[in-house]
């Protein structure tokens, strides 16, 4: 046991200080962060009593040094599934680890897709990239999660932004889904609550698994989109007596119909359809959704009359699964 | 408490983590400080049980009781014995916890300038200037006056428990 001398200025003097010290750090009891693992805690209880009309004061000193506690959390951050158009590779699952121990440590991640439980498909090429500027998509300054022995280290309280970026096969159905399992497990220690170990380089404390067990995991979702293309065409015959005869001479109207269907958006999608055999297209009777399109390639509009091929050509662009049915129209003579 | 505290004051080298001090002869109190937690162990029946230890592993979140033991070790009487601990940094007071025989407990939330009865009887001001009524988690300092004249060869012990943050 230790034994001290204890005199009456030396002994108030600390307390004195303490007091001075306690006025400006009032609210920090009120917030009360994470202790972090080291810090000495230090507690000096004093008496004060009279003996023969005389004050006196000693205190005495109770000190430990907080351990480190292990623990992580990982979480999905886009909180609805991520549309991603089939066969893209576009855009990343954001998630967000925190250390939530009071020490620094470092995680090795690692990823598990699968078919959503209500029906889905299986995103492959699976990578993982830190989200360096926090713009929660995959651009250039983000860089590849390394692997566990140059993992980052992250400080107590501290969280980092993590991508999953997976290549969506080209054959998935519209609203198909993906589940995406980010698996985060310390590199330091992961077990059950209460295991320890040192700390390299702290003989003066250890570090103790806390209730994640020092590892956790969260799943996010892709919603594929995708869009396909229904073509449809009717034919309507006039003869030169106004009948329905086909015969040389009669005049043959197509309607072509496509109709799109899905969420994606198909890009610079071209009909070109030959004409039959034995017939001739009519000259200034090509017609998009009923407004008329000049034969010339180079008349500036969406539509031509290839006379070398003998096809009609529309460029329809972008269509978008969810835009209305577009109808082409033509005529020609049977020869 | 007193029975609890004794035997841990004994455990000689585990309490050098929980220092302890006492007056020399010239003083007549002594006085120790010890730090203790909570630990379950298994007894040879099988039975889970909860004991004090000294402190041994700490983290956020981990309650420690601090018992401060006086003792008359003088020839004469002392009076108006005051005991008096800050709650330590990083920790806050457990609602409830302080305790005492033959004393009288005062808190304060202001460092120790003011002190009442208990804690609902005293206000703090936060940052925006708004006044509410204090918390356990608001208390700075605790301190027992014991009651009466400690006479030669009397002893007490005081505790109040806090959590680390």
């Amino acid at each position: 046991m230790l034994t001290r001398r204890h005199h009456f200025q030396a002994n108030l003097r600390p307390l004195a200080v303490w007091l001075a010290a306690a006025c400006l750090s009032v609210p920090a009891y009120a917030t009360g962060t994470t202790v972090p693992a080291g810090t000495s805690i230090n507690n000096t209880a004093a008496v004060t009593y009279t003996m023969d009309g005389k004050t006196h004061a000693l205190s005495a000193h109770a000190t430990f040094v907080v351990d480190q506690l292990l623990d992580v959390a990982v979480s999905w951050q886009n909180g609805t599934p991520v549309e991603v158009p089939a066969g893209s590779t576009q855009r990343g699952l954001l998630f967000k680890v925190t250390n939530t121990g009071n020490g620094s440590d470092s995680y090795a991640l690692t990823l598990h897709a699968s078919p959503a439980p209500q029906g889905g498909f299986t995103a492959d090429h699976c990578q993982l990239y830190l989200d360096n500027d926090h713009d929660g998509g995959l651009s250039h300054g983000d860089t590849p999660y390394p692997a566990p022995a140059d993992a980052p280290a992250l400080a107590a309280n501290a969280s980092m932004d993590v991508l999953a970026v997976c290549h969506i096969p080209a054959d998935v159905a519209d609203k198909s889904l993906s589940d995406i399992e980010l698996q985060v497990a310390s590199n330091m220690l992961t077990g059950q609550p209460g295991d320890t170990k040192p700390v390299p380089g702290h003989g003066g404390y250890i570090a103790v698994v806390g209730m994640s067990g020092n590892k956790a995991q969260a799943t996010g979702t892709y919603a594929a989109t995708n869009v396909t293309y229904a073509f449809t065409s009717s034919q309507l015959v006039t003869d030169k007596s106004g009948g329905h005869v086909a015969t040389s001479g009669s005049r043959i109207t197509y309607t072509l119909t496509v109709t799109p269907e899905g969420t994606a958006t198909g890009r610079n999608l071209v009909v070109n359809t030959p004409i039959p055999d034995h017939t001739t297209y009519v000259p200034g009777s090509l017609k998009l959704d009923g407004n008329l399109l000049g034969d010339s390639g180079t008349d500036g509009d969406a539509g031509d009359y290839d006379a070398t091929t003998h096809a009609v050509i529309v460029q329809l662009g972008d269509i978008s699964g969810t835009s209305a049915a577009r109808h082409i129209r033509f005529q020609v003579t049977i020869n | 408490m007193k029975l609890r505290s004794i035997p841990l004051v004994l455990l000689g080298g585990t309490l050098a983590m929980a220092g302890t001090a006492h007056a020399q002869s010239r003083g007549s109190i002594q006085l120790t400080n010890a730090a203790t937690q909570a630990k379950t162990i298994t007894g040879k029946d099988g039975v889970k049980k909860t004991v004090m230890v000294p402190v041994g592993r700490v983290t956020p979140g981990t309650e420690v009781t601090y018992t401060i033991t006086y003792r008359n070790i003088g020839a004469k009487p002392v009076g108006n014995v005051v005991v008096h601990d800050p709650v330590p940094a990083h920790m806050n007071y457990v609602a409830g916890s302080a305790e005492g025989a033959n004393t009288t407990i005062g808190y304060s939330v202001d460092g120790g300038k003011t002190w009442a009865a208990s804690l609902d009887k005293l206000t703090v001001t936060d940052a925006d200037g708004n006044t509410r009524v204090a918390t356990a988690a608001d208390c700075t300092n605790i301190r027992w006056v014991v009651n009466g004249q400690v006479a030669p060869g009397g002893k007490g012990s005081v505790s109040f428990r806090a959590k680390l943050q």
